[in-house]
């Protein structure tokens, strides 16, 4: 058994950790005996069907500002088809921050200007300016039923269906009609603050506004990605020793 | 008049917070008399002598401010430093308000990256060290480009006999302005000192740098060198109950990272590692940093280490990033609460020493435990 995962601009998205989410992947499957092999897609990288059809798992970090925008010219041009082919025929995948707000509509920023998002997820993303506060602190949310639910959702794992992060992001998101959340907000802003959703949960996709690294302290969304790349039950893989993690986990829906 | 007033009022204000423990007594004083005058620092009663010199980046600002601060002091000057580290707006203005400004030869601030702009709205300094920027509480700050672009701004403004000094390595730094000097992290001078590590090489010779061409000449510099002591929390020492503990402040990756080199100085056999991590508001409250951390050099350096202790409130964090990366984690030794790991559980190891990795509000709460006080 071998999870293929392509990850995307490894080197321009590595702000607040979100790197981590791949060491964690790669960790969990170690340790269960699963192969990983994990590809990197950069600036430099040509994508093509026959990659992509290798892929089990696609990831996409955040990233500052001028690399995103280095990042944008790339992802638009040259391999926005390929990831919305992969997307839209149920490849599994973690979107987390900008890159989040990039798979959208649009992207209004502070000062008005408009990025076309790739369309991919429906919805859209608005920075109200600069004299909004961000939405930044300690996350608790619920995931919805459509992920736990899901047959390669683990539900003996002792963390429930709870969610646990840190955002710090300026857009507010608004998904469309048609579109799922990810989790719905216990405490903190989520998507905007709002309407109490947090993230998008489209086809296989997950896109969401936690960091911490957001596979940290919630090894049951790890390794719901992991049997639903491998296409395997929950039952599919071994149990790990997570007491340290629950701990960590308890201790971070109790944060203010 | 409003000059005097300023001292006056900073004067009161930091007697009373210090004798009722509100705070560490330079935020509240220099905050009031802002909020009066908020043009306090162009004042023209602030200038000292012979000038400011203005040490900003992410690491090492204290290390090279004290570096600066030794040296010109064995060279016969008089010189103010905010040693406490109160490097925001309000504790500058009570530093300098707190001190006889005019007697002053050389004022040497250590400036938070962030401030550091603001506070050359109104002061033209001598010289500025620019030490580096990485990452460090980006839920306050934001990202470093933006940090970079503000800086960049403030400098251009500037007379062009301000010296800025900057680390060699980084591309970013190049070009800030026009009179711009380099130093780099080659270790000559390191093994002069009680410091370690390639990091505090750079310190040294920025500092160095910085000094010779304000006229100190070399020999004195090196003499200085040699009975440098480490600052606060910065490769400190302190004795305590039959143990050495070695303090070296970790609040970023890259300071983590490079303490973690520190560990092949110390033998596996006789050290414990602590590390503690707290995410109180001078922290930031997220602490998805630790997962910048190189994991191979967490692997490489630190699994061999038996003896590791975690603690501080976010010790759960830490355990687990440490497990991810290849650790192994006694529960026993994994507890928040810093007392009891110092009284109770340290205790039982027999080793001599310990490697305190602590993040910033951890370090004074720590440094409260074993000397009774927070910071000097």
């Amino acid at each position: 058994m071998k999870l293929r995962i392509g990850y995307f601009y490894k080197d321009l998205l590595n702000l607040y950790g979100d790197n981590g989410n791949v060491e964690i992947l790669v960790s969990r499957c170690k340790k269960r005996n699963i192969d990983v092999d994990v590809y990197e897609v950069g600036l430099e990288t040509k994508l093509n069907k026959f990659f992509m059809s290798g892929i089990d798992l696609v990831f996409m970090g955040g990233g500052p500002d001028s690399s995103q925008k280095e990042m944008y010219k790339d992802l638009t041009t040259s391999k926005a088809s390929f990831l919305r082919d992969y997307i839209i025929s149920g490849g599994v995948s973690l979107f987390v921050c900008g890159s989040y707000q990039l798979l959208g509509h649009y992207y209004k920023s502070a000062d008005g200007s408009t990025l076309q998002g790739l369309g991919i997820f429906d919805l859209s993303t608005e920075h109200p300016g600069n004299s909004a506060a961000r939405c930044v602190g300690n996350v608790v949310c619920t995931m919805s039923s459509t992920i736990t639910g899901d047959p390669s959702f683990p539900h003996e794992s002792g963390f429930g269906g709870s969610l646990v992060g840190f955002e710090n992001h300026g857009g507010r998101t608004n998904l469309g009609t048609k579109s799922s959340e990810f989790a719905v907000i216990r405490r903190g802003f989520g998507n905007n603050g709002k309407d109490g959703t947090e993230g998008i949960h489209f086809m296989n996709s997950i896109g969401t506004y936690l960091h911490g690294p957001v596979l940290s302290k919630n090894p049951h969304l790890a390794d719901f990605l992991i049997a639903k790349s491998l296409e395997l039950p929950a039952s599919g893989l071994a149990k790990l020793d997570d007491g340290l993690i629950l701990n960590a986990h308890n201790i971070a829906l109790d944060l203010n | 008049m409003r000059f005097a007033l300023s001292k006056f009022i900073v004067l009161i204000i930091f007697n009373l917070s210090t004798r009722l423990g509100i705070g560490s007594g330079y935020v509240w004083p220099g905050h009031v008399v802002l909020k009066l005058f908020p043009s306090i620092l162009s004042f023209k009663q602030l200038q000292c002598r012979k000038g400011y010199i203005l040490i900003s980046g992410t690491n090492g600002k204290t290390t090279t401010a004290k570096l600066i601060t030794h040296i010109l002091e064995q060279s016969g000057y008089k010189v103010l430093n905010n040693k406490t580290g109160a490097n925001l707006l309000n504790g500058l203005v009570t530093t300098i308000l707190l001190a006889d400004i005019g007697s002053v030869d050389y004022c040497v601030l250590e400036i938070d990256e962030f401030t550091l702009p603001r506070f050359l709205e109104y002061i033209d300094p001598k010289a500025i060290a620019l030490l580096n920027l990485s990452r460090d509480q980006l839920d306050r700050y934001g990202e470093t480009d933006i940090v970079l672009d503000r800086w960049q701004q403030s400098i251009r403004k500037l007379p062009p006999s301000v010296r800025i000094y900057a680390d060699s390595a980084e591309p970013r730094f190049k070009t800030l302005s026009a009179d711009m000097h380099f130093f780099d992290d080659s270790s000559e001078r390191l093994s002069l000192t009680s410091l370690k590590g390639s990091f505090n090489a750079k310190n040294i010779n920025a500092a160095t740098k910085l000094v010779q061409d304000l006229g100190i000449p070399l020999t004195g510099i090196l003499s200085s060198l040699d009975s440098f002591e480490s600052a606060y929390g910065r490769g400190e020492q302190i004795d305590f109950f039959n143990k050495k503990y070695h303090l070296y402040l970790a609040k970023n990756p890259a300071s983590f990272t490079h303490n973690l080199d520190l560990l092949e100085h110390f033998s596996p056999d006789n050290t414990d590692v602590l590390i503690i991590l707290n995410d109180n508001i001078p922290d930031g409250r997220d602490v998805s940093w630790i997962y910048d951390i190189d994991p191979t050099a967490i692997k490489d350096k630190l699994a061999m280490f038996n003896g590791l202790y975690i603690s501080g409130t976010r010790c759960y964090d830490m355990a687990v990033r440490l497990q991810y990366a290849g650790c192994s984690i006694d529960m026993s030794k994994v507890n928040p609460l810093i007392g009891e790991v110092v009284r109770q559980v340290l205790p039982k190891s027999k080793a001599e020493h310990v490697l305190v990795l602590p993040n910033y509000s951890a370090m004074l709460d720590f440094r409260k435990l074993l000397l009774g006080r927070k910071i000097l």
